[in-house]
């Protein structure tokens, strides 16, 4: 079953193709990893999977055209993790986990305890729970991005849309990172630069070059040293070491 | 149980509430003529027993100071909470109506109103109509130039540029017109003042607050939503564009009657609210409270300065919060806008 099809999705800005008839699926219950070269298209694909842009019947969540589908209700499906954006706020941890409740949150009202219990298990489930009275502004830019997944995990989603969440993330909280997404056990769709992360977590692989597909399907398959050849410019090894498989350039 | 002002909100907003009445009655005595606390409190505690004087302490205490000092209150709480809308909605915290040129527009759009006459078709409220579509127009403008533009020095700029226009305007209508008793005064419009404040004034002021708070209280979440950031916003479902026009909408409605009564004031907008943010904090549910506070407290004292300075000759309160503001905004942008 697919939660998202992409259906011949073509985009231009001031005539620079930047997607070019781009199709593809992305399987429920899987983790899929978006890979290409800068200004391949993954973030602009992303922005239209995220709904931001408007898709002209091209995207659809399971079946249904996205641009059919109110921005309230797909906020109650599908959560986002944008790239980091300068931020001005500072507000406490604990509150901004909390903002991922907003989608279920009646008009005019305060969230609820059970919103709170949610998003304290979030906050647990991406090691901040100790931070959680800390402001923003006392935090370094791999926490701050810590408290934005764990927002993301507190929406609740059946989808989450991840663009290189692991950018601002030291080694360990991106292995953390993987490992908590795979535990949630729902649909993700993430943008990654780190292959070894990919081919290590994901269970499916969409390879972008040019503003199109190339190729896609289970990372096992793709994710072949003459292709990753192919599309970065550089030699590339795939190697096993105690049943894992790693790959590097 | 030990109690923490650094822990609780709700004691540190019970004393900012305690030190606005205690300033509210001090200032009662300050003025041209200098009447003793003591006897401010003797007026007040004849007035409760129902006791009616006509001293001459009375009259200027009840008719001329308590109106002036309510005002001054209220307007400073309703500048700062513009302040900090216009700060969220703008995730800039260099937005304040003064710097992006609403206030000009408001002054404008009032003198544009009375010169022309047009003030008379909306008679009594022909000056505020008049002010509103001036703040409106100012707003818009901004929004419209501005655009989804993340950079703060450029909505600065632009509303530099704004302030600019809608000044010369305002001059240019001021200098054509023949009838000068129309005109109550050029530098009222350019740089406001509390002289002549009377009781009339209070109410609407006062509900126009009220408005506000309510406004910004029911979608305080929202509000969240939108400092955290316009596009984390849309993803959780909130439309962004229709919490900007109402709040455009509003603010231009409040400026648009704080500057009919009492001119262009500055800056408050923009210092109040980084220091409630820092006495308090950044959820809107706290900063309605705090921002209203302290804009109040801040600014019963600035027109106890106007008023004292150079008793009993009276300094415009717009030209005293530029004098104590302008040097707050050029720290911050030296703060936190360092070159990369």
């Amino acid at each position: 079953m697919n939660i998202i099809e992409v259906k011949s999705l073509s985009y231009a800005i001031n005539g620079k193709k930047i997607l070019d008839n781009v199709n593809a699926v992305f399987a429920e219950g899987k983790i899929t990893a978006i890979i290409g070269a800068n200004g391949s298209g993954k973030s602009t694909l992303m922005s239209f999977l995220s709904k931001t842009r408007r898709s002209a019947n091209a995207v659809y969540f399971r079946g249904q055209d996205v641009d059919k589908i109110s921005a309230e209700h797909y906020a109650l499906q599908v959560s986002v993790l944008p790239q980091r954006q300068k931020m001005v706020a500072d507000f406490r941890v604990e509150d901004v986990v909390l903002m991922g409740r907003f989608p279920y949150k009646k008009k005019f009202r305060d969230y609820t305890a059970e919103d709170r219990k949610i998003s304290r298990r979030a906050m647990e489930s991406v090691g901040i729970i100790d931070m959680a009275k800390r402001k923003l502004s006392q935090m370094s830019g791999g926490e701050i991005q810590r408290v934005l997944i764990a927002k993301a995990l507190a929406q609740e989603p059946e989808l989450i849309l991840m663009d290189e969440p692991t950018n601002h993330l030291d080694v360990k909280y991106k292995l953390a990172l993987m490992k908590t997404l795979r535990a949630y056990g729902k649909t993700v769709i993430i943008v990654l630069h780190d292959l070894s992360l990919a081919i290590q977590y994901c269970d499916a692989v969409v390879v972008m070059v040019a503003g199109k597909v190339l190729t896609q399907g289970k990372t096992a398959e793709i994710m072949q040293p003459a292709l990753l050849e192919k599309i970065f410019g550089v030699p590339f090894v795939k190697f096993e070491r105690d049943g894992r498989t790693y790959i590097n350039y | 149980m030990r109690i923490s002002l650094r822990k609780n909100l709700y004691l540190r907003a019970a004393l900012l509430t305690l030190i606005l009445i205690a300033g509210m009655i001090i200032a009662v005595g300050f003025g041209s003529i200098k009447i003793e606390t003591a006897a401010v409190i003797d007026e007040f505690a004849n007035y409760l027993r129902g006791l009616k004087t006509d001293s001459p302490n009375a009259m200027i205490i009840f008719d001329i100071r308590i109106p002036r000092i309510l005002f001054a209150a209220i307007s400073g709480a309703i500048l700062s909470l513009t302040g900090m809308l216009m700060q969220t909605v703008s995730q800039n915290y260099l937005a304040d109506p003064y710097i992006l040129g609403v206030s000009s527009g408001a002054g404008m759009g009032a003198v544009f109103c009375i010169i022309t006459g047009a003030a008379q078709i909306f008679a009594p409220y022909g000056v505020y109509v008049g002010a509103f579509f001036g703040a409106t127009l100012a707003t818009v403008i901004v929004v419209r130039i501005a655009g989804t533009s993340n950079n703060p020095i450029k909505l600065v700029l632009i509303g530099m540029g704004i302030s600019a226009l809608f000044s010369a305007f305002t001059m240019l209508e001021i200098y054509g017109s023949k009838n000068e008793a129309q005109v109550r005064s050029a530098m009222f419009w350019l740089m406001g003042s509390f002289t002549g404040i009377q009781w009339a004034m209070v109410p609407i002021t006062f509900a126009v607050l009220m408005m506000l708070m309510i406004f910004i209280w029911l979608f305080r979440h929202e509000l969240d939503l939108i400092l955290l950031g316009r596009e984390e916003a849309q993803h959780l479902g909130l439309s962004t564009e229709r919490m900007q026009q109402a709040v455009v909408l509003i603010s231009s409605l409040a400026i648009a009657i704080t500057v009919s009564i009492a001119g262009i004031i500055g800056f408050i907008g923009l210092v109040i609210p980084h220091i409630a943010r820092f006495i308090g904090e950044s959820r809107h549910a706290v900063m309605v409270w705090f921002t209203s506070l302290i804009g109040a407290v801040v600014m019963v004292w600035a027109d106890v300065m106007a008023r004292s300075m150079f008793s009993p000759e009276e300094v415009p309160i717009g030209i005293l919060t530029a004098c104590l503001g302008a040097p707050v905004f050029m720290q911050i942008i030296n703060r936190q806008y360092k070159d990369s």
